[in-house]
């Protein structure tokens, strides 16, 4: 039970002792902050029906190299699954070498982000597939139809499967029933989302109190922690930033609005499996979590977190890691190595 | 007659059938594209709006905390708006409609846009706003105190709190001055980061920075939502809705046209055949004796029609079967020669009859037309199907001739076509009676019009009928009449609160089982058996009732037709009750959806209650209408006394629920003509109209309500299993006497509630108009007392305490006052508070302990040592929190040279038992001083004998409150008894506070109270004056 008491000094005014919430409360603090509707995220669904044969087909275009002009890259060749679903590199080789201008964004639970890509520019997985495609891999579909006709194995599955040999739809559709069963469910945060407090370690629990304080989760929320939401790069603008690893300012969102108001503005990205994903940032240019937070809190909130926030967000941040295949997606990275 | 005359028939007949097939293939596209046009595409896209609408709404008060529904149905219009696209493509030669469509498009794509926009600066402000909030209450102690706060000297500390709170109080309510000060605030302190180490540094400049982002996006967010709710894409939608019922208009033309082609085509077909057998028919009849030549071409002829075989069988029962009636007139003769079973029908006579009487007698006027027509073709080479005319008679059926001469041989005979077309002209009123409906649902026209013009049109149509519209009230199970032109009063009264139900007439039936209810005679049908009297009174027989329903199916109410014949409805009658009822559903749910829009717009999504749009609103019209006739006003502004740590400890939907249940409440306990609106957060504004026309009197009202408030949201909530008890603090303003605009009247409230909460919450305080000239705000009040010391505003006075047996001056207490330059004395209790709150209470509480030891000095230079024994002094929580309280004191004590036992400490019930360990350990060290220590306010908070036992008090001081009422309240008068028999118990010397009356004293002399303060001895003095009493009383 607590209470506030102010204090008049003169006999006029009579003195009053303020109670505001105190009986049947006895300070719930201790208690969890997690149940009820308020709570901005959603754990992942457990489990997701897709046909398994377009999966596989899918798994098979996804690690084509015949999927590039110059048979030099596959989507698999950035979006590594023993890599977090990226490659774990600042900027990723184009499919003639060259560096591109941003950091590879994670294919795993790309089929709960409302938007795709760091600006944005896509909102549907096949939209998505269809960009990576043409304007990524720089195939045109007579060519990449033609290539998978020449495969026996492609023809027959294709057959089977759609009724077809393959088109623009069905190989679309069949990289995307990949991208949709790759999905990292039953974090440890989404196991105590769905009620099982004890599994949060203490230091977790503040940094999620603090994730919240603080405001990160104003951006990073919904079912993936992110993903559903624009937001300015350094919403002040004074903090500096060494223009990473590119040299030049990356227009972000400007590229596909033509606004000004939408330069530097970035898709808010999801922050499951982060602590797999380094490095950070649209251009990988901050190597650590620990720094990327702390930039975060200084660009985005205007606070400047102390080394104890720090470390107790990044600690947060590690119960995000999903399972992918029933093991935890850190412990798959490792058997893969 | 021979082959080769035969030929051209048999073309025509075959152009005729290719003809036929071809526009029968048109007539088929065409409906295809009719149902191109039902499409639900409009619905969904409103529904998708509404929802984003509402969302932003909730985002924008900071109760929204994910995105991904707003992500989702943004998404889900960008792909509406590509349907719209494809809708535009399609209609690429219907260039309005392509054009509305791709302006749906684009809308929903701006649309989309604003969105987004506002979801991202949304964030970004209520990100501020949250570390704002927590900020002031880190600075005003309410939470956990904040990392560097303790740090900061009283000067920074209040600037970081008035510029915490100005930028909170912006984002309620934007204006320029409050921008201006937040300005010169952040200028101010830019100043002290300069001259901070880091981790200060740090701080400080976050708050700026947050405080613009305050200043930057509140109003721009106001903007956008306003934009967004603005958004032409609504109307954009129902433009387009409204055009495509127009084309389906078009298209029933169009197909009608076709219909026309369709029938001549056909008529040509049989014309040409049937004239080939009737010709025989005729020659024969005619000639009688014709040469035997003659009658083998007939035979010859009869054999190729033989050789038509199925063909012309086909065809001679079209003739006989045909819808249209079908008559061959001998113009010169006036005679019909022949005519099939239709035209009977058309002309109610049997065949005979129409070749009986003269062709002008059957056709009358229209027989002129027939005449000349055949005249005029009398010049024209052929005399084939082409050459066939089509008018509508002039007689009263509504028919429409077709004529064609059978060959330029005979160009007196003329086949006639007459076709009833009332079918197709009722058809066309329908569509027609449709288009205008939808026309005028699109240009927002009232319900009520609407429906009546439905009734209108339909009793128009069906002889002998009246029309009405009823709507359901779901809750209640009953049904009211919406609409019902030409209905007499009587009976409306009969159609106010009808029931529904499975034996309620046609419409109560139809509205509970939901469906049509079709009941040809009243007299008999069982579901009548109950309203058979209300029936016969109006003279209704038949009454075809017909369920509205809303696009998910449900019953909104129904349509009828009441009827003074009997009989079941025709098909047109059935198709005129479903397009009614189906007009009625679409107008009902338009105006339904824009009711929530605008509701939506207006409401607090929590609560219900209105939100500060409609408020201020209300309060503009409330201010014009009160100025108008004198009347005045209050407003009430109500907030909840730490209502954050029900959030933050029991979480939001705790929170959430309480402020429903206070909603509630607050509702119950004002009048209906009153406006309780919720502000957002916790806090709720009551806007009383017409209290009087006399201040006072409305002054005394508001105070009641607010009262009677106060006391209503002080009782205990049960809210989710928790019991808590909530206080409110409540400002009030008067208008238009105290402000006379809008935004005076809001903020006058507002600087009232924030003194009732530092008059320590669960008050009620007034807007004093004394203050409005010098203290527009608590925050003057603020800045005023940073200055106050330097500026030796300060300054104490003394209140003598009397002993009760010798009647002596014993001692005093010391009491603050602020001699303010302009304004005179301020009341403690306006800035006491505020020094409390902001942590100018330290310096100025060492500077009254200073001060008093002085006077102490002071006093015993004039009167002797010891004279006066001791003066008390009041400590604040704050004062006695600080670590180093005790040296401060004992510093003092030496620096003055005074003796520790003539100085005591007053302390609240309140500061002692907080932190109780603390509380003994300092009153301990003081003690061991020599300090004496009294309890104030005794009996008000908790007081519990045990720490009595554990604390060294020797005084108690008995509250006011119990004094006040002495001796006749017996239950104050025990109390008192108890104190004092306590006291003694515990060996405390006693004293009585606020003595006022000869006969309180009496009642404390009997109960052996030891000492008293009060006006009945003394009003708090100055030092001066408090000599003459000294010697009076001594002397």
């Amino acid at each position: 039970m607590f209470r506030i008491v102010t204090r008049m000094f003169p006999e006029g005014t009579a003195s009053v002792v303020a109670l505001m919430v105190a009986l049947g409360m006895a300070c719930v603090s201790g208690s969890s902050v997690a149940a009820g509707s308020a709570v901005p995220f959603k754990p992942l669904p457990l489990q997701i029906h897709l046909d398994q044969r377009k999966v596989k087909l899918g798994e098979r275009l996804f690690g084509d190299v015949n999927l590039s002009s110059e048979r030099s890259l596959a989507c698999a060749s950035c979006h590594q699954i023993e890599k977090g679903g990226m490659d774990n590199l600042p900027l990723s080789a184009g499919r003639n070498g060259e560096l591109r201008d941003r950091n590879t964004p994670t294919i795993f639970n790309v089929a709960f982000n409302y938007r795709m890509h760091w600006d944005g520019a896509t909102s549907t997985l096949e939209e998505g597939a269809r960009k990576a495609i043409t304007v990524g891999q720089g195939m045109t579909w007579p060519v990449l139809l033609e290539r998978l006709n020449a495969d026996q194995g492609y023809r027959r599955a294709f057959r089977d499967i759609y009724g077809d040999q393959p088109s623009e739809f069905s190989v679309i559709d069949a990289l995307v029933q990949y991208e949709k069963s790759l999905t990292t469910p039953n974090s440890r945060f989404d196991r105590y989302l769905r009620g099982d407090e004890s599994v949060l370690s203490k230091d977790e629990l503040a940094g999620y109190r603090l994730f919240r304080s603080y405001g990160c989760a104003g951006c990073h929320q919904g079912v993936n922690i992110g993903g559903n939401v624009f937001q300015k790069f350094r919403v002040f603008s004074e903090v500096e930033w060494p223009n990473g690893r590119t040299g030049k300012v990356d227009p972000g969102r400007y590229a596909v609005t033509g606004r000004d108001r939408d330069r530097e503005v970035f898709r808010v990205p999801s922050l499951r499996n982060i602590a797999l994903t380094a490095p950070y940032l649209h251009d990988g240019s901050i190597e650590t979590l620990e720094d990327t937070i702390r930039f975060m809190a200084r660009g985005q909130l205007g606070r400047e977190l102390t080394d104890q926030d720090t470390q107790l967000i990044v600690k947060f941040l590690g119960t995000l890691t999903g399972e992918y295949a029933g093991v935890p997606l850190s412990e798959y990275q490792e058997k893969s190595k | 007659m021979n082959r080769q005359r035969n030929i051209p028939y048999l073309i025509v007949l075959v152009i005729a059938v290719v003809g036929v097939t071809a526009v029968y293939g048109q007539m088929f596209l065409i409906e295809s594209q009719l149902r191109a046009t039902q499409t639900g595409i409009f619905t969904r896209t409103e529904s998708a709006v509404g929802r984003v609408r509402q969302d932003i709404l909730r985002a924008n008060a900071g109760q929204l905390q994910q995105y991904d529904g707003i992500a989702g149905d943004v998404n889900q219009l960008a792909r509406i708006g590509a349907q719209y696209e494809r809708i535009a493509i399609d209609h690429g030669e219907d260039h309005t409609v392509a054009e509305e469509a791709r302006g749906v498009a684009q809308a929903i794509s701006q649309f989309n846009q604003q969105v987004e926009d506002v979801v991202s600066d949304n964030i970004r402000l209520q990100n501020a706003l949250r570390y704002l909030t927590g900020m002031v209450h880190a600075l005003e102690m309410h939470g956990q105190p904040a990392e560097y706060v303790n740090s900061l000297t009283p000067d920074t500390r209040l600037l970081l709190q008035l510029l915490a709170r100005e930028s909170l109080h912006y984002a309620r309510w934007p204006s320029e001055s409050t921008a201006g000060h937040i300005n010169s605030l952040a200028g101010e302190l830019r100043s002290e980061i300069a001259a901070s180490e880091a981790p200060v540094k740090a701080m400080l400049g976050s708050i700026v920075a947050n405080a613009g982002v305050v200043l930057e996006y509140s109003d721009l967010i106001s903007d956008q939502i306003e934009a967004i709710f603005e958004s032409d894409l609504a109307y954009r939608v129902q433009g387009l809705r409204g055009l495509y019922a127009e084309r389906a208009g078009a298209l029933h033309e169009r197909q009608d046209t076709y219909r026309l082609v369709f029938y001549l085509l056909l008529i040509t077909l049989i014309g040409s055949t049937l004239f080939y057998m009737i010709r025989l028919k005729v020659i024969a009849s005619e000639l009688g004796t014709m040469n035997r030549k003659l009658e083998r071409e007939i035979e010859e002829n009869l054999k190729i029609g033989r050789k038509l075989g199925q063909s012309e069988e086909r065809l001679s029962k079209m003739f006989s079967e045909s819808h249209d009636g079908i008559l061959v007139v001998d113009v010169a003769q006036d005679r019909v020669l022949d005519c099939n079973a239709s035209a009977q029908r058309l002309f109610e006579k049997i065949h005979d009859e129409i070749c009986a009487v003269p062709a002008s007698s059957l056709f009358r006027d229209d027989f002129d037309q027939i005449r000349q027509f055949a005249s005029e073709t009398t010049r024209a080479t052929s005399g084939s199907a082409g050459n066939s005319q089509v008018f509508e008679s002039a007689s009263l059926k509504t028919v429409e001739f077709s004529l064609s001469i059978f060959d330029a041989a005979h160009n007196d005979y003329v086949l006639v076509n007459v076709r009833d077309i009332g079918d197709r002209v009722r058809a066309e009123q329908l569509v027609q009676v449709q288009r205008k409906i939808l026309e005028m649902i699109a240009t927002r026209t009232d319900l009520t019009t609407i429906l009546d013009t439905i009734c209108n049109e339909v009793a128009g149509v069906v002889p002998s009928s009246v029309c009405t519209v009823m709507l359901l009230d779901k809750d209640a199970g009953m049904l009211d009449l919406a609409a019902g032109p030409r209905i007499p009063e009587k009976a409306r009264e009969a159609l106010t609160g009808f029931p529904a139900g499975p034996q309620a007439a046609s419409c109560g039936t139809a509205a509970w089982c939901g469906e049509p209810v079709i009941v040809p005679d009243i007299e008999t049908d069982p579901r009548w058996a109950s309203y058979r009297d209300f029936a016969s009174e109006f003279g209704l027989e038949a009454c075809w009732s017909i369920p509205i329903l809303d696009d998910g199916g449900q019953v909104l109410g129904t349509f009828a037709i009441s009827r003074f014949l009997k009989g079941k409805p025709d098909y047109f009658e059935s198709e005129w009750l479903g397009t009614a009822s189906h007009l009625a559903g679409i107008a009902i749910q338009r105006q339904r959806v824009e009711e929530q829009i605008q509701y939506q717009a207006y409401h607090d999504f929590l609560t219900d209650l209105p939100n500060r749009t409609l408020l201020l609103d209300r309060l503009r019209h409330a201010l014009t209408r009160h100025y108008r006739h004198s009347q005045i006003g209050a407003v009430l502004f109500i907030d909840l006394d730490h209502f954050k740590n029900i959030n933050d400890s029991l979480g939001h939907p705790v929170g959430d629920q309480l402020l429903q249940e206070v909603a509630a409440r607050l509702r119950a306990h004002v009048r209906a003509e009153d406006t309780v609106a919720r502000l957002g957060g916790d806090e709720f504004v009551v806007l009383l109209s017409e209290l009087g026309t006399l201040r006072d009197e409305a002054a005394a009202e508001a105070r009641v309500v607010a009262d009677k408030l106060r006391a209503s949201i002080s009782e205990l909530f049960e809210v989710g299993g928790h019991r808590l008890h909530v206080t409110p603090s409540i400002g009030i303003v008067l208008f238009p006497t105290d402000a006379d605009d809008v935004d005076e009247v809001m903020r006058h409230a507002d600087t009232s509630m924030y003194r009732a909460k530092s008059q320590g919450r669960d008050n009620i305080q007034f807007f004093m108009p004394a203050m409005a000239s010098a203290a527009s705000s608590r925050l003057t009040i603020e800045t005023e007392l940073r200055h106050v010391l330097e500026r030796n505003e300060l300054c104490l006075s003394y209140q003598p305490q009397v002993d009760l047996a010798s009647g002596n001056v014993i001692g005093a207490e010391a009491l603050l006052r602020w001699e303010h330059p302009r304004r005179g004395m301020v009341s403690p209790g306006e800035f006491i508070p505020v020094l409390e709150a902001t942590g100018l209470i330290l310096p100025v509480g060492e500077w009254v302990l200073r001060e008093a030891c002085n006077q102490i000095n002071a006093w015993d230079a004039e009167l002797g040592e010891g004279c006066i024994r001791h003066l008390a002094v009041n400590v604040s929580p704050r004062q006695f929190r600080q670590p180093d309280f005790v040296e401060q004191v004992e510093g003092i004590l030496k620096e003055t040279g005074v003796d520790a036992r003539r100085l005591e400490l007053e302390l609240t019930e309140g500061i002692v038992i907080q932190e109780i360990d603390d509380t003994i350990t300092k009153m301990r060290a003081l003690k061991g001083l020599g300090l004496r220590f009294s309890i104030d306010d005794f009996g008000t908070g908790y007081s519990s004998l045990a720490y009595l036992k554990r604390l060294p008090v020797d005084v108690l001081k008995i509250d006011r409150s119990f004094v006040q009422d002495l001796p006749n309240d017996r239950n104050d008068a025990a109390i008192v008894e108890t104190i004092i028999a306590m006291a003694k118990h515990f060996d405390v010397d006693i004293i009585a506070e606020g003595v006022e009356t000869a006969a309180q004293l009496e009642f404390l002399r009997e109960q052996n109270c030891l000492a008293y303060q009060g006006y009945f001895f003394s009003r708090p003095v100055n030092a001066s004056e408090f000599l003459t009493f000294f010697a009076r009383k001594v002397g």
